[in-house]
């Protein structure tokens, strides 16, 4: 491939030289190539913002063929153009099939592991089994809010902390804000970091069912510079 | 004053945190104003200055090392005022009197 080699040091510069230009070559032709596809995404861009308009016009026709594919373009482009499509058709197409997958793989985990598990967790999960075409956090968060309306046997849940977390449907809330509070009983004043170590959960969510068992008014709290410590509602039980 | 009666409350260090459950705030203020009032009955004093009375055990427990904090103290104090056993004795609260009876009951 090489020039016919030349001995002495002329000769190895040469060739070092020819090298460089060789890769200068390939990598302003990637840009080159990279610019080109840039104007034709710009051309793409309008092109989805005045097919959007359009859509406002016939507003109300919803989950029409048209839109969902629409929308399935701009998804393949990376606009993230959520005003407009929230009102054209609900949900999507891509969203719908990924919650399905989703709740298939999931439903399993989730149950072995308390009914719940944190988004974060999910978005581990999903993506260390998936290896190549990965999930981004926008999708993950898209197709779980749509699970709800599909009827799947997952659904998002987000707690007043902002913690948002997948629940099994047939998770009870009531059933572990009891359990939580007996655990309390048992064990006397909780910390949620104690508590985790119990039952085997992260921290996140034993700090989660603690503050549901609290507003249950099982437990109550006692918060020091030591940390925040649950202890049984006593106000409650005892006169 | 060792003779007085504590409520089993005082030795529960959840009752030196304001409780945000709502339900079991009401019976955390119940509570504490009973507390209050028969406390200050038991050293016959009208008179609460709210810095003096911080650090009395009163609002602090030293065995527990629990104390109520300035803030959960106002949130008791006032409510108290609301019930008619307090009143404030200038504007910047830092001391008021209270009446074991509401004047209505007097």
């Amino acid at each position: 491939l090489l020039p016919r080699q030349r001995p002495g040091i002329v000769g190895i510069e040469r060739s070092i030289q020819q090298r460089n230009k060789e890769t200068n070559k390939n990598v302003s032709q990637a840009f080159h190539d990279l610019k080109n596809l840039m104007d034709k995404a710009k051309d793409m861009v309008a092109l989805s913002k005045t097919i959007a308009n359009k859509i406002k016009d016939k507003q109300g026709e919803m989950t029409e063929d048209e839109t969902v594919r629409f929308k399935s373009y701009l998804l393949s482009m990376g606009i993230p153009n959520p005003v407009t499509r929230e009102t054209h058709g609900t949900g999507d197409k891509y969203y719908t099939e990924l919650a399905r997958e989703l709740s298939q793989l999931l439903t399993k985990p989730i149950e072995e592991s308390g009914g719940m598990m944190t988004l974060t967790d999910v978005y581990c999960r999903i993506n260390r089994a998936r290896g190549m075409e990965l999930l981004s956090p926008e999708d993950l968060l898209h197709a779980c809010e749509v699970m709800e309306m599909l009827k799947l046997p997952l659904r998002l849940r987000t707690f007043d902390s902002g913690v948002s977390v997948l629940q099994a449907r047939s998770h009870s809330e009531e059933e572990i804000a009891t359990k939580t509070t007996n655990m309390v009983l048992e064990q006397g004043p909780l910390t949620s970091e104690q508590l985790a170590q119990i039952v085997g959960l992260s921290v996140v969510l034993a700090k989660e069912r603690l503050l549901l068992a609290e507003k249950n008014g099982g437990v109550c709290r006692d918060e020091t510079i030591e940390g925040l410590r649950f202890y049984p509602n006593l106000f409650l039980t005892q006169a | 004053m060792s003779d007085f009666d504590w409520p089993w409350q005082y030795k529960f260090p959840p009752f030196f945190t304001i409780q945000p459950n709502l339900e079991t705030r009401k019976k955390q203020l119940d509570a504490w104003c009973s507390l209050i009032l028969s406390y200050q009955k038991h050293i016959k004093k009208y008179h609460l200055d709210i810095t003096e009375a911080q650090n009395s055990e009163l609002f602090y427990n030293k065995q527990l090392n629990r104390r109520l904090s300035l803030d959960a103290i106002y949130t008791v104090l006032e409510e108290l005022r609301k019930r008619g056993n307090l009143e404030w004795k200038d504007k910047n609260r830092t001391s008021c009197v209270l009446v074991w009876r509401t004047p209505a009951e007097w």
